[in-house]
């Protein structure tokens, strides 16, 4: 019982009722009918001692009953005992809602949600943008549905263990293997963890500035991490006995703060699906997806208000807690990037292309791409003219180094050129400081963004091409022209072909002349390509 | 803009209110409580139980119930959602959130009174202080739904009223913060683009139009501190 009371985060364990019937009642003397090995025959004894069948004080009941209508019936104190079982409602009572039955339907069909969407999120799910959160995720749910199929072959082994030791099925030796099993314990943890960061990548994605997608990070970063050191916390504080009482209160806590953090989450993601209230309906299955990931967003506060309120899931809320991370986040990557497509073909049609925001033109971000393509494109030219033998990758990539290392904005670099020899100039102490604080600040917004914009950024490597050297070569002209880059991507690239006027009456002379050479020279090649 | 700063603190000072109440609840005073249970009224310092001669006997004030407390009739302390007695002492985010979302509305107001508020760093600084309070605030009504679950009096629900005001607020600074940041940029850009245009009086272009060609029209530069109105150097081209 010690272990069940342990197991709640903060509710009370289920009180120890005490049952008369699990105690030896003296009936004094009378016939016993049907005794095992005296077959039909009856048997009459004088001091008759009678104690139900029972397991850690709790009476084993058996699913027939003896109708109203038959002559015999139960003894007294079994049945005051039984109106004592059915009407306790933790699991250790005789609620329905705890049958075994309704236990292992609530574990198997998580199992089944769970399996479904790692199998969607697998297969279904497009790899080719936001590529390392598309791969935690997939581990995520893989660990989930992992986690999921241990535990539940656990639990149809003890049962058979038990049915067969026993002859009993108890609903509440399941509960048990919520905090026992250390293996739920840690997959668990870590699935939810993961699950936890991919939901701080979904929120990156939401927004499109820069800056905010920063701030984003780092804020859920540290609410994760938060949230998880301390959930693990009372674990290892149980060896501590002296401050156990302290500790009692973390667990609590931290689920609770796990709810604010997914009640966040909701918000913020509802709050998008609002503001993208036009776009619900034109996609066949748009608008049901929409319903669908409005209600599985809500799922986690929802279950917490069931919980609370006892209504049910109380002691279950390991497995619906798993569930519940898998489908806020599969569902919702689904709908987004369905969004996506639909947001990519709406900006593909207009003027316009992408929104620009202010921050993308404040360090001169349209200027530098420019510079860097037409630096890369007439040192190309100048490579192919005057070095045609020369042509190896270092060369590129110390030019593209090059560029890459200059700045506009560098007070240092103005004025000079960028293949002049400069020697060190050291400024004074408060300089330096300025210069090593700028420095340490531009290398973690430098990482940041590599973490937000390569993992959550859109990631251009095409799948389909097997010629490793087209790859390269391409992956090459991206990398030069800069569409390597998070935020720079061609819409559409269009060959357009027709015929000029003056094609058309060279066509005619040459028909004149050539009875049946009239084929038609195309201008080619105009694109169309938005950064 | 200014409206906007107007509501957020409007909504401040509500919240604040807001989250007063259960500060003021049992028993620092007899005529509120979070909740109120079997004759039991429990709030942010302490519970109290209603005698057999209708008097209020209150334990003494500090967050967080004792485990030990008996009532009038020698019963254990219990809370209305079964929780363990111990959880109580998770209250303590209340006056916390109070705090923080005085802190909030005095960086609200002097956005609102000083020309800081058109600096996107202290928006950006409030925005960001919004979120933890956002995250306490939410975090006093779960407290109070899982200490009394439905059995919470009105200045426990008015901790949702004041979750929400919270989030519109938060979003609000936000935009706000893209509003100034917009803003900024516009006017930096239109200061320089002002120093680049090179503004020619309209009597010049009429007469140079009449007597020369467009070609010495370019040559001339002959700056003056007022704008072009556009209808009348469209009529000067016409003519």
């Amino acid at each position: 019982m010690a272990s069940l009371v342990s197991n709640n985060l903060w509710r009370h364990g289920p009180g120890s009722n005490t049952y008369n019937s699990c105690r030896p009642m003296e009936l004094g003397s009378g016939v016993l009918v049907g005794l095992p090995f005296f077959g039909d025959s009856a048997l009459f004894a004088d001091d008759i001692t009678f104690r139900s069948y029972c397991c850690e004080t709790v009476p084993v009941y058996i699913s027939t009953a003896l109708k109203t209508t038959s002559p015999y019936r139960y003894l007294d104190e079994v049945v005051k005992d039984w109106q004592t079982f059915i009407h306790i409602g933790d699991y250790v009572g005789g609620s329905s809602q705890y049958a075994v039955y309704a236990v292992i339907l609530c574990m198997t069909s998580n199992f089944v949600i769970t399996v479904f969407l790692t199998v969607i999120c697998c297969i279904n799910i497009s790899g080719r943008a936001y590529k390392r959160i598309l791969q935690l995720l997939r581990i995520a749910s893989f660990i989930a549905s992992l986690n999921l199929t241990i535990f539940i072959i656990k639990v149809l082994r003890k049962l058979e263990r038990e049915h067969n030791k026993y002859g009993i099925v108890r609903a509440h030796s399941i509960i048990h293997l919520f905090s026992d099993d250390m293996a739920f314990v840690v997959l668990d943890f870590l699935a939810t963890l993961m699950f936890q960061f991919c939901q701080v990548g979904i929120v990156i994605r939401l927004f499109q500035r820069a800056q905010e997608k920063r701030i984003i990070f780092f804020v859920g970063v540290v609410l994760v991490m938060t949230a998880n050191i301390l959930w693990v916390i009372p674990p290892f504080s149980n060896h501590a006995n002296g401050h156990k009482k302290n500790w009692q209160i973390l667990r609590p806590f931290v689920y609770l703060f796990r709810i604010a953090i997914a009640t966040s989450y909701a918000s913020i993601v509802i709050y998008h699906i609002w503001q993208k209230k036009k776009l619900w309906f034109k996609f066949n299955q748009m608008g049901l997806l929409t319903l669908l990931t409005f209600l599985v967003l809500l799922l986690l506060p929802g279950f917490f208000l069931a919980d609370v309120a006892n209504l049910w899931i109380s002691d279950l809320g390991d497995v619906f807690n798993t569930t519940c991370y898998v489908t806020s986040t599969v569902i919702t990557w689904e709908w987004l990037d369905r969004l996506n497509v639909l947001e990519r073909k709406e900006e593909a049609q207009s003027i316009l292309g992408r929104p620009i925001f202010e921050e993308e033109q404040q360090d001169y971000r349209f200027a530098k791409y420019a510079l860097r393509v037409q630096n890369a494109l007439t040192r190309r030219e100048s490579h192919e003219t005057l070095n045609r033998i020369d042509t190896s990758n270092s060369s590129e990539i110390c030019d593209l180094q090059t560029i890459s290392r200059y700045d506009p904005e560098d007070q240092a670099s103005e004025g000079r050129s960028i293949d002049q020899i400069h020697f060190n100039d050291k400024g004074s102490y408060k300089e330096l400081a300025v210069k090593k604080l700028s420095s340490a600040r531009d290398k973690i917004l430098y990482f940041t963004d590599q973490i937000v914009q390569k993992s959550v950024g859109h990631n251009n490597n095409s799948g389909s091409s097997k010629n490793k050297e087209t790859k390269r070569r391409k992956a090459m002209v991206r990398k030069r022209l800069g569409l390597d880059r998070p935020g720079v991507y061609i819409y559409s690239t269009k060959e357009v072909v027709f015929n000029s006027d003056q094609d058309d009456e060279d066509e005619e002379d040459d028909s004149d002349n050539q009875d049946e050479d009239g084929g038609s020279k195309t201008l080619t090649s105009n694109d169309t390509s938005h950064c | 803009m200014v409206c906007m700063i107007h509501i957020v603190v409007f909504l401040l000072s509500i919240t604040t209110v807001f989250e007063i109440f259960p500060l003021i609840t049992v028993p620092v005073t007899k005529h509120l409580s979070l909740s109120s249970f079997r004759n039991h009224y429990y709030g942010l310092f302490g519970w109290c139980v209603r005698g057999k001669d209708q008097e209020l006997m209150c334990t003494k004030k500090k967050i967080g119930y004792d485990s030990t407390d008996v009532d009038s009739s020698g019963h254990v302390l219990a809370l209305p959602s079964n929780s363990k007695v111990v959880v109580s002492n998770l209250l303590v985010v209340h006056p916390i959130s109070l705090a923080f979302t005085s802190t909030l509305l005095v960086l609200a107001v002097i956005i609102m009174v000083t020309p800081l508020g058109d600096s996107p760093e202290m928006l950006l600084l409030t925005a960001l202080f919004s979120l933890p309070t956002f995250m306490l605030c939410l975090l006093c009504f779960l407290v109070d739904i899982l200490l009394f679950i439905s059995k919470l009096d009105w200045p426990g629900w008015l901790m949702l009223a004041a979750t929400i005001s919270v989030a519109l607020c938060c979003s609000m600074l936000w935009v706000m913060r893209r509003v100034v940041s917009v803003k900024k940029y516009e006017s930096q850009q239109s200061t320089a683009h002002v120093r680049s245009i090179e503004q020619y009086p309209i009597s010049d272009i009429c007469q140079s139009k009449q007597g020369t060609n467009s070609s010495e029209l370019e040559s001339t530069a002959m700056h003056t501190d007022s704008l072009l109105a556009p209808e009348v150097s469209y009529r000067g081209f016409i003519d």
